[in-house]
């Protein structure tokens, strides 16, 4: 087939499996800490601007 | 795909179970947050629900002109009471006591208006039938500007008063023995 990859380019299924098993380390970290960051704004938005201006 | 044969399977299921229960952490801690200043009435969101007859809010009952302004209760606390109408709020300049619990408690004479008090959380809806309550002490003496924040017809954009905040002597020996207080000329 035209632009088809030739079948041994990419890695093997063992190699896949043994790093997808790993876990996504990555996608957690930057998912997490996007989080946080998001979550800390709210808390300190609440406790530093909202609280004060409340009776 | 979740089959029970494949690591790779199980290790990605893992990981979206325990995000799925830190994102469920996360909403309950924020409705918690809600809750708590729910109930110790933090935020904006009245309680309870008031109505009143808007026909002769004018003629009798807590909103005749003598009642409107600052009020002290018996427990220190102060209380005020206003109307707004196109184009105005009764009384325009509203005196109260810093570092005193202050009760708002407002409605409107005739069509929905805002009660907004710049630089605080005061910030309600003044709708015709109902009273609007909000609860707010001020730390220290200043002026705030309290514009109408509801578009009322052609004249809103002239509908504001002010709060100013006196210190608590002062405001009590402004009060002498008057029933009701404001700072409106």
């Amino acid at each position: 087939m035209i632009n088809s990859e030739e079948p041994n380019a990419g890695p093997d299924d063992a190699t896949v499996e043994r790093i997808v098993s790993e876990g996504p380390s990555g996608a957690i970290a930057l998912a997490g800490i996007a989080t946080a960051i998001v979550v800390l704004i709210w808390v300190l938005f609440y406790l530093l601007v909202f609280i004060p201006r409340s009776g | 795909m979740a089959n029970g044969h494949n690591p790779s399977a199980g290790v990605a299921e893992r990981v979206e179970r325990r995000w799925a229960s830190v994102s469920v952490l996360i909403i309950v801690f924020l409705a918690g947050m809600a809750a708590f200043a729910g109930i110790h009435q933090a935020t904006m969101p009245q309680a309870t629900v008031e109505t009143i007859d808007p026909t002769s809010i004018h003629l009798a009952g807590e909103f005749i002109e003598s009642n409107l302004g600052s009020a002290v209760e018996g427990d220190g606390t102060v209380t005020v009471r206003a109307i707004g109408q196109q184009y105005s709020f009764s009384p325009p300049c509203i005196l109260v006591p810093a570092e005193t619990p202050i009760t708002f408690r407002a409605t409107s004479a005739d069509v929905v208006h805002g009660f907004l008090v710049q630089g605080t959380n005061i910030n309600t809806m003044l709708v015709p039938g109902y009273v609007s309550v909000q609860k707010a002490t001020f730390d220290a003496p200043g002026e705030h500007l309290m514009p109408c924040q509801e578009f009322c017809s052609v004249g809103h954009e002239g509908m504001w008063g002010k709060v100013q905040v006196v210190t608590k002597e002062q405001f009590l020996s402004q009060m002498g023995d008057k029933r009701r207080l404001s700072c409106a000329p």
